[in-house]
Order: structure tokens, then C-alpha cells, then sequence
């Protein structure tokens, strides 16, 4: 998932950007908030230095999908995969490399006969006890070909014991014959449903903002935009123009989003952001605690 | 603000998690905005052993803006100014938000192996280096001494 993730902020998941990945000519990856405000300062790729402009940014909306998912089902898989540790009696508690994976089938290191859910780590060729399951080897959820998101909890249903597999009508794989209804049911949606649901562009999308040439304007025609957009107009020319470009960064990168926040939340947000810079509170006290001794546990904390 | 403190943190947590070799930098007690770093002279370069400390000011508009870094302990290269400035392509025009920290710390140690003379911010420097390498080699020497007193 790094490779996915923005080179900018590195981050995947954060609400305010990375939903949002954007693909450009030279497909290198950013946030679309990281890049919009990249481009401000310079029109080039950060990590090629190709030149670049706004309009060859391209929302890459399957990167998105697949990043969404993945946050979702991530810490269900992570809780599943400790559970099914805990339960091996006789197995690491660490989850075992690859590495030692292959060590232990070259020393032929007989393994304890462990029970149900560690076949889907050891192979079964390392359980000498148990001739039968290389002639049936039997193909766990987890192998079947695309397995979804929710199909991957079936271990504990393959015992080491002698089972009868039958092969899918739909998909040929060896299932073992107890699972093979759910299998089936799963395998025929997966065959109906086979084209992708397009995403229902029902919501008007919303336009991304222009670019104005705002250093020539006069202190007016910025208020005038600052009202426009239902900024305040408090201030002078260097700060309203700061104020409008910041609005136009946070607007266009939410135009990118599926799910884009409304113009209020993005015009509370530029307010809070003024309060603090002229105040000095919050974020800076909370991160002024940090120095070089600070618990990794807490800069874990601050960071998120 | 907080998008650039968080990248700051994560800069941080880079660095200690993955630490390139010979560098290392943590930000000062009180400010996360300033921080202090440690370059180790690389191996078979005159600068060995020498142990080079350097502060490193980010601004608000950092990853953006590049951060201003420069030699704290006292330095003879044909790349760094009198005052511990550096000229460093990447740390003025050739910047990109891409970089982190242990890129930049990494890209000095590597210039002080690899010294540009025909860009010079200390001409003696650079001229020594050139024309007489021993006594360019002898002056550096003398700054690695320093660097343990410092």
C-alpha cells in the first residue's frame, strides 16, 4: 500500500486529502490536496520534475476504490490474523516470515499435529501425519480466485482430517463439500454481478474554482471574491489573497473527492486555520510537547 | 499548521525508524519548526570521523518551501559559506516537496564527499581543492578537530 500512498504527506487515509489520489501524464501519485497546493508554488511534477498544470491532473477514482476498501477492511483482517495466531498452540506467536516458512520445510522440523485453523499457514506438505491432505489438497477461501472482502473467514471450516472436495461448476476450484454451497452462492453472484456497478453520477459535480491572477487585483475586486465565496473580508491585500488561494486549494481538492464537504465546512475550517496561526493555541502547544526523549507512543498520537 | 506539523512528525518518525547511515536529527526541545542534526564525515573522504552538527529551520510553508540548513560546528568545503550556509541545488531550485528530511541530511553528507568547486561559496576552498588537494586535505583535517571540541 506505500506505493499508493502520496509521496508528498506519504499518508493514505486522511480525511481532509488522501481519499483522493490523483493521476497525471507522468503517473506519479499525489493527494489531490498535496499536489493542488504544489503546483502553487511551482508547475512541475515533485518527483519528476516534468512540467504541470492544473488540468493534467486526473482524479484516478479505482485507486481511490481499492484504497477505501482497504482502510475498511483492514483492521477486521489485522483482528483475524491475531486471532488465528492465538489459536495455534504450537506456532509462533509472531507472525512466521516466509523466510521461516522455507527453513523449517528444509529441515523437515516435524511440526505438532496443530489443530483446524493452522492449515492456512502451514502447508501441508510439513505434516507428515497427515498423508491424505496432499492428495486432497484442499483450497481454503482465502485462494479462491478474487476472494471478497467477507469470504476470507472460512479456515476454521477445513479440518487436517480427510475431506471430500468437489469441484466448483463455476470456477473449477477444489472446495471442500460442506463449504460448497456457500462457495457456490458466493462464485454465481460474483458471475452475475460481474459489471462493476459504474458509480451513479446522480450528484451534480461541482467545478473546480479558476485560478485568478490575484496579486494584480485591488483590495476591492478581492473583497469582492471574498464575498463571493463567503470568506471574510477582514483584512489587508496580502492576507485576502492568502485567504483566497488557501480557498481555492481546499475547494478544488474536495471537488475531487467523491464525497466532496460543503463550502461551509471548507470556509470554518480557513477560519480555524487564521485563529491559530494569529493566536498561536492549540496544534502548536500540542506539538511543542514533543522533543527528542518523547515516548514513540505518544509522537504516534500526536502525529494521527 | 497542522497538515505541515503532521509531516513534520512524520519526517521525524522516518528518520528514527529507518535512520540512514551517518546522519541523524531530532527537532529541538521547544519548537518542532527548528531542528538539530548530526552529519558523520563519510568513510574515505577527508571529513571522517569528524562529527558535524547543522540546524535546520522549517517555515510554515514547508514541504513547499525548502528549509534553511546550515552548518552549526565550524566547516571548510568549497560548497559551504563562512557563515555554515549551503549551496545546495537542492535546498534552493531544485527543491520538490517530495524531499524529507533524511533526503536532505543524506544529499549534505554526500556533497561533502563530493564537492562542487565550480559553484563555490568558499573560494579558498575551492581553489585549494583544485590546485593543492593536500592542503585542502590538512585545512579539513583541522575542522574535524574541531568538530570534537564544538
Amino acid at each position: 500500500m506505500r506505493k499508493a500512498s502520496c509521496r508528498i504527506c506519504s499518508e493514505l487515509g486522511n480525511p481532509m486529502r488522501v481519499r483522493e489520489t490523483l493521476r497525471k501524464s507522468c503517473s506519479h501519485l499525489f493527494c489531490s490536496y498535496c499536489i493542488r497546493q504544489s503546483i502553487q508554488y511551482r508547475n512541475q511534477c515533485p518527483a519528476c520534475f516534468a512540467e504541470l498544470y492544473d488540468n493534467q491532473l486526473r482524479p484516478e477514482r479505482t485507486l481511490d476504490e481499492v484504497i477505501r476498501i482497504f482502510t475498511s477492511v483492514k483492521k477486521k483482517l489485522l483482528k483475524r490474523l491475531q486471532i488465528s495466531y492465538a489459536a495455534c498452540p504450537g506456532d509462533d506467536p509472531i507472525a512466521p516470515s516466509d523466510e521461516q516458512e522455507h527453513r523449517k520445510e528444509h529441515n523437515q522440523v516435524p511440526v505438532p499435529q496443530s489443530p483446524a485453523p493452522v492449515l492456512l499457514f502451514n502447508s501441508p506438505r510439513k505434516s507428515p501425519a497427515t498423508p491424505q491432505v496432499v492428495k486432497h489438497r484442499t483450497v481454503p477461501f482465502m485462494f479462491s480466485p478474487k476472494p471478497s472482502p467477507g469470504s476470507s473467514q472460512k479456515p476454521e471450516n477445513v479440518t487436517t482430517g480427510s475431506i471430500k472436495t468437489l469441484p466448483c461448476p463455476v470456477c473449477n476450484v477444489a472446495i471442500p463439500e460442506r463449504n460448497i454451497n456457500l462457495h457456490l452462492d458466493e462464485c454465481l453472484a460474483r458471475a452475475n454481478g460481474a459489471p462493476p456497478k459504474s458509480q451513479p453520477m446522480n450528484k451534480p459535480s461541482r467545478k473546480p474554482l479558476p485560478k485568478l491572477v490575484l496579486s494584480l487585483m485591488k483590495e476591492k475586486e478581492l473583497k469582492q471574491y471574498c464575498k463571493e465565496y463567503g470568506l471574510s473580508t477582514v483584512g489587508e491585500k496580502k492576507a485576502l489573497i492568502s485567504r483566497i488561494q488557501r480557498y481555492t486549494v481546499l475547494y478544488n481538492s474536495e471537488c475531487d473527492s467523491l464525497n466532496p464537504r460543503s463550502k461551509q465546512e471548507i470556509i470554518r475550517q480557513i477560519e480555524k486555520e487564521e485563529f491559530n496561526v494569529t493566536s498561536n493555541t492549540s496544534v502548536k502547544t500540542l506539538f511543542s510537547q514533543v522533543t527528542r526523549k518523547t515516548d514513540p507512543k505518544i509522537i504516534e498520537e500526536v502525529s494521527t | 499548521m497542522e497538515s505541515q506539523n503532521r509531516r513534520l512528525m512524520r519526517d521525524f518518525k522516518r528518520l528514527q525508524e529507518d535512520p540512514p547511515t551517518g546522519v541523524s536529527g531530532a527537532p529541538t526541545d521547544n519548537n518542532i519548526m527548528i531542528w538539530n542534526a548530526v552529519i558523520f564525515g563519510p568513510h574515505d573522504t577527508p571529513f571522517e570521523d569528524g562529527t558535524f552538527k547543522l540546524t535546520v529551520e522549517f517555515t510554515e510553508e514547508y514541504p513547499n518551501k525548502p528549509p534553511t540548513v546550515r552548518f552549526a560546528s565550524k566547516m571548510f568545503h568549497p560548497n559551504v559559506y563562512a557563515d555554515g550556509g549551503i549551496c545546495l541545488d537542492i535546498l534552493q531550485n531544485r527543491w520538490s516537496p517530495t524531499y524529507d528530511v533524511s533526503a536532505i541530511l543524506t544529499s549534505i553528507q554526500s556533497l561533502l564527499s563530493d564537492p562542487n568547486p565550480n559553484s563555490p561559496a568558499n573560494s579558498m576552498a575551492a581553489q585549494l581543492y583544485k590546485e593543492n588537494r593536500r592542503e585542502y586535505e590538512k585545512r579539513v583535517k583541522a575542522c574535524v578537530e574541531q568538530s570534537f571540541i564544538d
